[in-house]
């Protein structure tokens, strides 16, 4: 089985699988672009992503090496929430830092997959809290004026009344 | 990129897009031009490179609060008139962003941290809350891009409306983030324009989370509305909750059914036709769909329900004590309110004579025979007046 190596921003060198780093479609468009001649030892830097998320990025990719192609989204249907898996769901037990850098990653090296299951992770961060509990979450100041506020809250009184 | 000299650009081609509105994309990425920071094609600074006027500087401020013409602008733009001085204190390398206290820390990711007042930088401050609320930031098309080369240092240094406008932060080093307790995710997706990201996180939220989204700051405002689906499926949302808790289809129905059909049922003269029971029976499942029923409306609806019931002949009278509907046998009548019960004859008003069915008392109909009919003594003496 062909081997790459990925370059961290920080200079720590990995080498993956060929077909497990083609889950990246960044790296797959690279490799189908240049051709991929077994005998080179090439090193493929990825400047955007450094050593620890790196890490994380293909023991995820490690681990869903097999999955099938994901499904087209339904744009009409709700998507759901609950239905992460029980390896994903311990593989992002992290800080939210952590997090984030494997949205930043996962975006930049366009793994559909790990990027669907970041962002409905921290869709489930923000689902059924009230705007107080998500900014105490997430640690925002509320930086709307009073009269800005009143605006916004008149716009979705609706939503409060069920 | 921390000793790198500001050097400026020629921005004129993306600002005309921009103003053009060819381009839609008004916070796409920015990439630098060329290495040497001098338009392609110059090996050395124009004449009048740093000439210090900064004249077309306050004029271009006005991007942020109102519009600028095209021409205006072709005329400011020109570099030579363009003059940007080196940066007095370079940035931190790679510290784009400071989480900790997240909307506070302007210089965090403040591109051109300290210069005078009257340089561009001045200018180019954050947008205010106010400014993010407006109309145009609502109307963004949600641009997918996968930000490559956004993260170039150098790219900070392109000036040009978008970064004067809304003050993308692109410098970032691999790795910030780590070990943060707290990430204002939406923030930093939006400011790096990661509008995938930002699509599939809406798209796993309802539409009740969607409006709480909205509420948590302006960036996080404008963050959500620059996806179009979301902000679709939270204004059908609400307007669906409007028209439920306002009750207005329930209102609908009720203008509908013609008020002659509730008269009928008050006469009760039509229970003797064979479609009254069809019809009392679509009321019936009818009554059953509205159950709120306005305050001025409650009497009516009373009276409505209790002719229902009465039996051919029968009719109702409004109860002397507490006006609920009363079923009125013969010369007595009984109240149909259970806390009531009140049985009274319809002559006098007064309650019923049990032993004797005769009323003594004047009543309103018993008084007007004595008074007014004609041949007798009182009206042939006013007769006799004429």
């Amino acid at each position: 089985m062909p081997t790459i190596k990925l370059q961290s921003s920080d200079g720590e060198v990995f080498p993956v699988d060929v077909e497990i780093a083609k889950q990246s479609v960044t790296i797959k468009t690279m490799l189908d672009d240049l051709g991929m001649e077994d005998e080179e030892e090439e090193i493929v830097p990825l400047p955007n992503v450094n050593a620890a998320i790196l890490k994380k990025v293909i023991q995820w990719a490690t681990y869903h090496k097999d999955d099938p192609p994901a499904p087209e989204d339904d744009e009409n249907k709700e998507k759901r929430t609950d239905d992460i898996t029980s390896w994903d769901a311990d593989f992002l037990k992290v800080d939210q830092g952590t997090l984030f850098e494997l949205i930043l990653a996962s975006n930049y090296l366009d793994i559909k997959g790990l990027l669907d299951v970041t962002c409905k992770t921290v869709a489930n961060m923000i689902k059924g809290k009230t705007p107080e509990e998500i900014r105490k979450t997430f640690n925002i100041k509320n930086d709307f004026t009073p009269s800005e506020e009143e605006q916004v809250r008149k716009e979705n009184e609706w939503c409060e009344e069920k | 990129m921390a000793d790198t000299p500001l050097l400026p650009r020629r921005p004129q081609t993306r600002l005309h897009r921009r103003l053009s509105g060819s381009g839609g994309t008004p916070n796409l990425a920015v990439t630098p031009l060329s290495t040497n920071g001098f338009p392609a094609g110059l090996q050395a600074p124009p004449p009048g490179w740093l000439a210090p006027e900064p004249r077309p500087w306050p004029l271009l401020a006005r991007c942020t609060s109102t519009p600028i013409s095209q021409s205006e602008l072709r005329t400011l733009l020109d570099f030579d008139e363009i003059t940007v001085q080196p940066r007095a204190t370079p940035t931190q390398p790679g510290l784009a962003t400071d989480t900790s206290s997240s909307i506070s820390s302007e210089s965090g990711y403040d591109s051109w941290p300290s210069h005078g007042p009257d340089t561009p930088t001045s200018l180019g401050r954050a947008a205010t809350p106010l400014e993010r609320l407006r109309p145009w930031s609502q109307s963004k098309a949600p641009v997918q891009i996968r930000d490559l080369c956004s993260w170039d240092a150098t790219a900070s240094l392109e000036i040009t409306a978008d970064s004067i406008i809304t003050r993308k932060r692109s410098n970032y080093t691999p790795g910030y983030f780590l070990h943060h307790e707290r990430v204002d995710f939406l923030r930093h997706l939006f400011d790096r324009n990661m509008y995938e990201a930002l699509r599939i996180s809406f798209s796993y939220l309802d539409p009740p989370s969607l409006c709480h989204v909205a509420q948590v700051s302006p960036t996080w405002r404008e963050a959500l509305y620059s996806d179009f689906e979301a902000v679709r499926r939270k204004a059908a949302f609400l307007h669906r909750q409007k028209l439920n808790l306002e009750n207005l289809s329930a209102e609908k129905s009720v203008l509908r059914s013609s008020p002659r059909k509730a008269m009928g049922n008050v006469s009760n003269l039509l229970s003797l036709s064979p479609s009254y029971a069809k019809r009392e029976r679509e009321d019936k499942s009818h009554a059953g769909h509205s159950k709120l029923v306005s305050p001025s409306k409650i009497r009516h609806q009373l009276f409505t329900q209790e002719a229902s019931k009465l039996a051919p002949g029968e009719q109702l009278q409004a109860c002397p004590r507490c006006t609920a509907p009363s079923r009125v046998t013969e010369t007595s009548a009984q109240c149909s309110r259970r806390g009531c019960g009140f049985s009274f004859c319809t002559l006098c008003m007064c309650e019923s004579h049990k032993d004797d069915t005769f009323c003594r008392t004047p009543g309103k109909t018993n008084g007007k025979s004595p008074k007014g009919s004609i041949a007798s003594k009182r009206s042939k003496n006013r007769l006799k007046r004429l």
